[in-house]
């Protein structure tokens, strides 16, 4: 890996997150009504005060004016005050709910890859029989299941039904703690559906690809030379089959990065979990348009982030595209 | 090297998911400083022990404040309910339109001057010891008229100025009348002088340590998770008998109902809108829901605009159509009542005229359609070979109702338009959330013609004045009712509007009772009911849970309400 090529790869993404900046201006005002009537709080205000609070979120500068100051702040990390939280920073309202959500969808997202990559694996290394054909149709079902509803089920089961987790929240409110573990395992508690839910309903595509992509890899003929020369199957089966299929599955984790990040929102919906899908759930519905700027050029920066991390894996995945 | 790091990622997730499926299924993971009856983790029979015996009630919500913890910035319900547990107003206004003293023990109108003046109570102090005086009175509304908070909206317009008179009277100085002056400047929440005259820019103020006169004090806040509030052993009307509230905010409301049958709440204040959810509570031997009369009004407005709807017969027949016991009972679950036409809801014992109760009511399905076929007919409406009826220009009666998304009102406009399908009126209906079809449609100001009829529901303050102004306001506003549903009655609004500033309560009243009875002749609005609101509450931990007949400037959960939190005792 050059520092040529990481120079321009790096450039290239700095461009991508910057285009992402002036778009984002554009697509919370894109959205019918306005955030006055929200602001107001559904209470009928005087002229005088409707106006003032108009004035105090910006609203009565020209999309010009607006759009202007949004770029010249944004660029040093100021996205102003949130007008559902005012007067709270849009960037404090992010990184408040940012570490959450990246418990839950980094957490994820590890499991989802380990558990496509081992069923997809075994699905294809016992292609065609009935371990393979089992594996498939779960795998059908997961990605049909809706993943709310998976929360929900999970949520009724496991919060409702038998009590063994709670019912909302990143933590236990007001709760006093014996030390780093004990404040650790409350987290943990609380992220625990969460986190199995959204890995439930998505790790599917992993597997599928996976096993599609390694069922082709294992017919090829040096697979045939290396089982010949008396390498341990498993070792056949991790270091030379699935190895040289992992690459569809590591372009589609760059691709899915966006898709995971918008069923944090569906996630932390139906969990109470303060994180940043919940927030900008809010933000749209508020109309929020500081906070949605602000919550979609972390998005960006995750997606755009998410995918040079992929390139830099593939480099070292394939020697040929490191020689290219 | 890939495998590796892929096998160390497992190894380290797997721990931590196993780590926390003990922790989830053992007691630990904090401890609660609750009351001794909690159910946070392991079984739902497991009751873990708490060091302290301190009280806690747990209460469930939606949101958390849009002001944060900035009373100057409160200006909706939910504000209210966090903010309303440190903060209190000078007088308490009752949902049935009386007010009782609260901060201020008394007040008074001065026939000569038109002034008001206010005597607070001796007795009242700040949680930092220091009295609540005329200086903070004079204080808040200097400033919320200056910042133009919400705050002082509704009265800004009509004081001149705000004086103090000595340390515990405040008058306030009319620049014209308003009678309605002392439930609007009485319900407006205090803050305290010597705090908030230190902080600079009041509208940027987090306020991270809140002063106030209330119950509780504020020990801890998380925008969008919770807030916690310790009770006020010094509190001026003596000490709450719960040690701590919690308000915990909940994404949706099933979980919040289940959080309350599984135990982890004590109370869930507002259920309407979830009314459908209210079977599976009823069946909990440890839950009560109860049912608490609102001021609200739930109807089906007309676009002005749009012939023939500013025909008054033409609305008569579509009124008279409507099956509203059924919306009443399917829609809304049964947690409504019969409406009065008048506008203002039948809680409101002191103003409501009650005898505007919808005729319909007492009429037979066949006798309501045969009377609006006889009135539409009249109008020279024929009906087609598709049953939809035409009129003399050859435009059929085709319309859209517009809704927003709660479930009932979907249901509602669903009704409204199989009934009027019964009469010849072909209704399609419309779904938006509330930001697009308020803020982008009816109460835009531009958008005008782009709504037909709308289904909508509005809680409102006791005090007629609320009436007069949505419908008479001086000047019109685009997000009032009146101008967003581009009605006019001259004679009507001039009734309303001079009812706003008649002193004399008898003449005032009878001017309201006058105007209830036009806007009903006039069918401004086809009423439809009166939602009333469900809340409810475990039954298991604390007693003396009533519905307090309070509202309380725009706070209107009366579960949730100071007078409520200091009532109930623990079991």
């Amino acid at each position: 890996m050059s520092a040529y090529w990481l120079a321009r790869r790096l450039l290239t993404s700095a461009l991508v997150l910057f285009s992402a900046v002036a778009i984002n201006f554009a697509i919370p005002r894109l959205m019918p009504g306005n955030p006055v009537d929200r602001l107001t709080g559904g209470v009928k205000l005087s002229a005088e005060a409707r106006d003032a609070l108009i004035r105090r979120f910006g609203l009565d500068r020209s999309l010009w004016e607006q759009y202007w100051r949004y770029i010249t702040h944004a660029v040093r990390g100021d996205f102003g005050l949130s007008f559902t939280y005012y007067p709270k920073s849009v960037a404090s309202a992010i990184m408040d709910a940012l570490p959450w959500t990246l418990l839950v969808l980094v957490t994820s997202l590890v499991l989802q890859v380990a558990i496509g990559y081992l069923l997809g694996a075994t699905a294809a290394w016992r292609a065609g029989t009935k371990t393979d054909s089992t594996l498939q149709t779960m795998s059908m079902v997961m990605l049909s299941v809706p993943l709310f509803w998976v929360a929900m089920v999970m949520f009724y089961i496991f919060s409702f039904r038998l009590g063994w987790f709670p019912f909302g929240g990143a933590y236990t409110i007001g709760a006093t703690y014996d030390g780093f573990l004990d404040h650790l395992s409350d987290i943990a508690r609380h992220a625990f559906l969460p986190i199995v839910s959204l890995t439930i309903a998505q790790y599917a595509t992993f597997q599928i690809i996976l096993r599609n992509t390694m069922v082709g890899v294992i017919r090829k003929p040096y697979i045939l030379t290396a089982e010949s020369k008396g390498i341990s199957t498993g070792r056949l089966k991790h270091r030379h089959a699935a190895r040289n299929a992992l690459l569809p599955m590591v372009t589609f984790l760059g691709l899915s990065l966006a898709m995971i990040v918008g069923g944090s929102v569906y996630i932390e919906t139906v969990f109470s979990y303060p994180g940043i899908g919940k927030l900008i759930y809010d933000a749209v519905l508020s109309r929020d348009y500081p906070l949605l700027q602000g919550c979609f050029f972390v998005f960006a920066l995750v997606v755009v982030l998410g995918n040079l991390v992929v390139d830099i894996v593939y480099l070292y995945l394939d020697p040929r595209i490191r020689l290219q | 090297m890939f495998q590796r790091l892929v096998k160390f990622a497992c190894l380290m997730v797997v721990s931590i998911l196993v780590v926390s499926f003990l922790a989830g299924c053992s007691d630990s993971g904090g401890t609660e400083a609750t009351t001794t009856v909690s159910v946070d983790s392991g079984s739902a029979t497991t009751v873990a022990t708490a060091p302290a015996e301190k009280t806690t009630v747990r209460i469930g919500w939606s949101e958390s404040p849009q002001a944060g913890m900035n009373p100057f910035l409160a200006r909706n319900e939910g504000d209210y309910m966090y903010l309303g547990l440190m903060y209190e107003p000078m007088l308490m206004p009752m949902r049935d339109g009386t007010l009782k003293p609260w901060l201020a023990s008394s007040w008074e109108y001065n026939d000569t001057d038109g002034s008001w003046t206010f005597k607070l109570d001796e007795k009242a102090t700040w949680s930092d010891g220091q009295p609540v005086t005329a200086d903070d009175v004079k204080f808040t509304f200097d400033t919320a008229y200056k910042y133009d908070f919400a705050l002082g909206s509704s009265t800004k317009a009509f004081v001149e100025s705000v004086d103090v008179v000595d340390p515990k009277t405040v008058n306030f100085k009319m620049a014209k009348p308003l009678a309605a002056f002392a439930t609007l400047a009485g319900g407006t929440l205090i803050m305290p002088k010597h705090i908030w005259s230190t902080v600079g820019a009041v509208d940027t103020y987090e306020n991270p340590t809140p002063v106030g006169s209330g119950p509780f004090l504020f020990k801890e806040y998380k925008a969008r998770e919770y807030m916690i509030a310790t009770k006020s052993p010094t509190y001026w009307h003596g000490p709450a008998k719960v040690d701590e509230v919690v308000i915990q905010v909940f994404s949706n409301p099933e979980a919040e109902i289940m959080a309350l049958k599984a135990g982890e709440l004590d109370i869930m204040p507002d259920l309407s809108g979830s009314e459908s959810l209210i079977p599976t509570l009823l069946t909990d031997s440890n839950v009560k829901v109860l049912i608490d009369r609102w001021p609200h009004i739930f109807y089906l407005a007309p676009n002005y605009r749009i012939p023939p709807l500013d025909n008054k017969d033409f609305r008569k027949a579509m009124d008279i159509a409507i099956d509203k016991k059924a919306i009443i009972s399917d829609a809304l679950a049964g947690y409504a009542e019969a409406p009065l036409m008048g506008y203002v809801p039948p809680v409101v014992t002191e103003w409501a005229d009650q005898s505007l109760l919808w005729r319909g009511l007492d009429m037979t399905e066949e006798a309501r359609l045969a009377e609006a076929n006889t009135i539409l007919d009249g109008l020279g409406y024929t009906k087609g070979s598709d049953g939809i009826r035409v009129g003399k220009d050859g435009k059929k009666l085709e319309f859209t109702i517009r809704c927003i998304t709660y479930p009932s009102y979907v249901r509602a406009s669903e009704m409204i338009k199989n009934d009027l399908a019964k009469i010849g009126i072909k209704i399609s209906v419309e779904v938006s959330d509330p930001e697009t079809l308020y803020g982008g449609i009816i109460y835009s100001g531009e958008r005008t013609k782009d709504w037909q009829l709308l289904v909508h529901g509005s809680t409102m303050n006791p005090d007629p004045d609320n009436f007069a102004r949505e419908y008479a306001p001086d000047p019109p506003n685009p997000w009032d009712n009146g101008p967003a549903f581009g009605w006019t009655s001259p004679e009507l609004q001039a009734l309303l509007q001079a009812s706003r500033s008649e002193m004399d309560p008898v003449k005032r009243k009878e001017m309201v009772t006058e105007a209830q009875g036009m806007f009903a002749d006039e069918l401004v609005v086809m009423s439809i009911a009166h939602r009333v609101h469900p809340a409810a509450h475990r039954t298991d931990r604390f007693t003396g849970w009533d519905p307090a007949p309070i509202y309380y400037g725009a706070m209107v959960h009366p579960l949730g309400s100071i007078i409520n939190l200091t009532a109930i005792t623990p079991k």
